[in-house]
């Protein structure tokens, strides 16, 4: 019994011996993770510049403080909340798309691009006429050739008229 | 002196109510007298405010504290240059600059003997003078740049508070300057527009007459614009160019709308159409340079490059764009039936169509850019939430737009006129697309990350530059087919002799240049933050750099602290680094002056952020540095001068420049 404690314990040392260097990993700060979240916050001194930008006594101070927050395991989005809770909506760097009416944010300008694209495309069924006959047997003639063929005329024209 | 400055300034004032008046009632009873005389009034304001500038620029340089706005902005040791240079930096100086580079091309514009028979001449001067009188107006009762020390302080301060450091940087002096001449020079155009549409003369004649003033405009935008950015890069110290600030975002928007103009009014020009749109660009180019001066001054919104906000001042301005806006839109409005289209489109492919398909991405980022601007604005309105609308929304947003702006840019040139045809794109576009595609493969795999988006934007970037390659090539080969002349011969009168079409290539090239910098710089940038003792290394991707301690020196008032790090690359020793940080005698911040080592490459940028110092030994013990490296920022800078070289040679005068897009009905 005493011999089967004793395995017992050897193992689970052994096992602490190799978790070891895993467990310490897990305070090491994930400077990609890090970066990401600095990336996506402003420097609250209302200096207003990015995070990432900015080198003032608060954006160390909040440097710091992500740097702590991933180290008690937060994930991102936990600390951007911890983030606004503190200093309000507006240190994101951009609108949270997880408020219902930031969303418009983000999607106006690509329906605006989107009716602009619709409206050129109503306008040029409008416009061409020739579309029917768009693959008759004009002669087309190259851009480059054309601009060449275009000014060589010219100067014959000045030469003999 | 500087009552004088005041008086001139008041003259002007005076004298352009007059003016206006008098090229009004000119126009009404064909008075040949009074138009002459509105004229010399134009002459006398441009004379006035530059009797007026003179005398701040002396008094800047002369360091007479008296005057409130020489002893906010200089310092009895300020370097010459920046005395000079400090007559922008402030709010009220920088209006004075403003008017004076608007009187001044008013008065070119009104002296200029192309414009004297076709009528139009004093419509445009008395809306260029009626615009210089806000500017006046608002000089004279909000930022007078000449009120006295005692007036503002209560006293005559013995010493200057001198000029913020961050503004003594080559790249700040020509920025603002820059930009103005942009800025105001739209103001040109804008006042042909509106000539045309009072005068309902609508044909592409307003046009053609304020072609160059339209792309030197652009072009000074552009340089602007670039300015703005090299100053960032080298003087803020954060590793960066474009932090989509609103002020930044307030001088992109025209620059956007202001090259959707300059490729639109080529299908009017050629095709007689699209010119409701061509006049509601201009208004709206000339409306957002406006916006972007009033944005630096009322404080709405938060930004680096604000002036003192003052909310009077932006009262005025936004009174000013509203009045400027109403008029503008009551015109298009009244017109529109003249303004219908006179042609039509002969096929979905063809180079017009092509040219709506860019003009819609230009705007749209224009839009996204404007949008995420105001945003913050409009959610405090709706919700009572101010958020933040910066970088990670500028990127995601406006970076697709403007890469498939870059692809446009390609396939643009290379589509015929009128009608393309299936042959006619395969013959254009079979080899660059193909070369582009394998170099985007080549790149996904060989550079670091396996970026899918970085591959594709260079190798939309490589497509660009194939096709404007391929389009020299083809027209030398045309030429020297056609002529006999040798190829390099061929290439230099094919260009010459078509200024405006192949200076329009230099200039593509130019932005292609500038966009693989900012891919290069964003996608594939190292950083690296690392805090270290005396012997230490920071290694950087084939960089490391040496710490050997920090020094110190004196450089004129002001006390440097560095740090000498030699650089080896690849085992190899390449040069000394020299970050360094200075403490002003007039400033409390100290400035950071990045050190670059640049290559076409990459550059390697160092900044010392900070150190720790040990009471007890009364030494330096460690020291932080960042420490980015940079890959194909040079490209940014060499795009600019392409892009500015390119312009130059499109509107030089002669008959090359003149070649442009033919009307054919």
């Amino acid at each position: 019994m005493r011999q089967k404690v004793i395995l017992l314990l050897a193992v689970l040392l052994l096992n602490l011996v190799f978790a070891l260097p895993a467990l310490a990993e897990e305070y090491v700060v994930d400077e990609k993770l890090f970066k990401e979240i600095e990336a996506n916050l402003m420097c609250t001194d209302g200096c207003g510049m990015y995070l990432k930008s900015c080198d003032n006594a608060t954006a160390q101070q909040m440097r710091a403080e992500i740097r702590q927050k991933l180290k008690e395991g937060m994930t991102p989005e936990q600390i951007y909340g911890y983030m606004i809770s503190i200093y309000g909506e507006e240190v994101m760097a951009a609108p949270p798309a997880s408020i219902p009416f930031n969303i418009a944010a983000w999607v106006t300008p690509f329906l605006a691009i989107l009716g602009g694209g619709l409206l050129i495309y109503t306008a040029l069924d409008k416009w061409v006429f020739y579309r029917k006959t768009a693959e008759s047997d004009t002669v087309l003639i190259d851009e480059a050739d054309l601009a060449e063929y275009e000014e060589l005329v010219d100067e014959e024209i000045k030469k003999y008229y | 002196m500087a009552d004088l400055g005041y008086l001139s300034l008041i003259l002007a004032l005076t004298i352009s109510i007059y003016t206006i008046i008098a090229f009004v009632i000119a126009i009404k009873t064909g008075n040949r007298k009074l138009k002459n005389s509105a004229k010399g009034g134009v002459a006398a304001i441009c004379l006035l405010v530059t009797t007026a500038s003179f005398i701040l620029i002396y008094h800047l340089v002369a360091s007479d504290f008296s005057i409130a706005y020489v002893a906010q902005y200089t310092s009895t040791d300020l370097p010459l240059f920046y005395k000079f240079s400090a007559f922008w930096a402030g709010n009220s100086g920088s209006l004075l600059l403003w008017s004076w580079v608007l009187a001044i091309y008013t008065a070119i514009i009104t002296f200029s003997k192309k414009h004297e028979q076709d009528g139009k001449l004093p419509y445009v001067s008395a809306i260029l003078t009626f615009n210089n009188l806000f500017f006046l107006f608002v000089m004279l009762f909000f930022a007078n740049p000449f009120i006295k020390s005692v007036q503002k302080f209560g006293y005559v301060p013995a010493e200057g508070s001198g000029l913020n450091p961050m503004l003594q940087n080559p790249g700040m002096v020509f920025h603002p300057l820059t930009l103005y001449l942009g800025y105001v020079g739209f103001a040109v155009p804008f006042a042909f527009a509106i000539t045309a549409l009072i005068l309902k003369k609508v044909d592409d004649s307003w046009i053609k007459v304020t072609r160059r003033w339209t792309v030197i405009a652009w072009m000074f935008l552009s340089l602007g614009n670039l300015y703005g950015a090299q100053w960032a890069y080298v003087e803020l110290g954060w590793g960066g160019f474009w932090a989509w600030d609103p002020v930044e975002n307030a001088s992109f928007i025209p620059w956007l709308t202001g090259t959707a103009f300059l490729h639109s009014v080529m299908i009017q020009e050629r095709k007689d159409m699209l010119k409701i749109w061509n006049m509601a660009l201009i208004i709206v180019t000339f409306l957002s340079t406006i916006f972007g001066t009033f944005l630096t001054r009322s404080g709405v919104l938060q930004s680096v490059h604000s002036f003192a906000s003052n909310p009077g001042l932006g009262t005025v301005f936004l009174i000013f764009m509203s009045f400027v806006a109403l008029v503008s839109l009551y015109l298009l409005i009244d017109r529109i039936n003249l303004l219908k289209q006179g042609n039509q489109f002969e096929s979905y492919l063809s180079k017009e169509s092509s040219f709506l398909v860019n003009n819609l991405l230009l705007v749209g980022a224009a839009f996204a850019t404007f949008w995420g601007t105001i945003f913050p604005l409009i959610s405090e309105a709706v919700r009572g939430v101010r958020v933040t609308v910066s970088v990670p929304f500028f990127n995601q947003v406006n970076g697709p737009i403007l890469l498939a702006m870059v692809f446009v840019m390609g396939i643009c040139p290379l589509i015929a006129w009128q009608r393309s045809s299936l042959k006619n794109l395969r013959n254009n576009f079979m080899w660059p697309l193909l070369i582009a595609a394998v170099i985007g493969v080549v790149l996904y795999f060989y550079l670091p990350g396996r970026q899918l988006y970085g591959a594709v934007a260079f190798a939309v970037c490589a497509f660009v530059i194939l096709t404007i390659v391929q389009e020299f090539y083809r027209g030398t080969v045309v030429r020297h087919r056609m002529t006999g002349e040798g190829y390099l011969t061929a290439l230099g009168r094919l260009t010459v002799r078509n200024r405006r079409r192949y200076g329009g290539y230099i200039v593509h090239l130019g932005i292609v240049f500038i966009v693989l910098a900012v891919i290069g710089s964003y996608g594939y940038k190292l950083e690296v933050t690392k805090q270290v003792k005396p012997g230490e290394t920071i290694t950087i991707g084939d960089y490391t750099l040496t710490y050997n301690g920090l020094m110190e020196k004196r450089e004129g008032a002001n006390a440097v602290v560095y740090a000498e790090m030699p650089v080896v690359k690849g085992g190899k020793h390449i040069g000394t680094i020299t970050p360094e940080k200075v403490f002003y005698k007039n400033w409390q911040q100290p400035g950071t002056e990045v050190a670059i080592r640049g290559t076409l490459a990459e550059d390697l940028y160092v900044i010392l952020a900070t150190w720790e110092w040990d009471e007890k030994t009364q030494s330096v013990t460690s020291a932080t540095f960042k420490v980015n490296v940079n890959p194909l920022m040079s490209w940014m800078w060499i795009g600019g001068y392409l892009l500015v070289l390119g312009t130059i040679f499109a509107v030089w005068p002669g008959k090359g420049s003149r070649l442009g897009p033919k009307y054919t009905q």
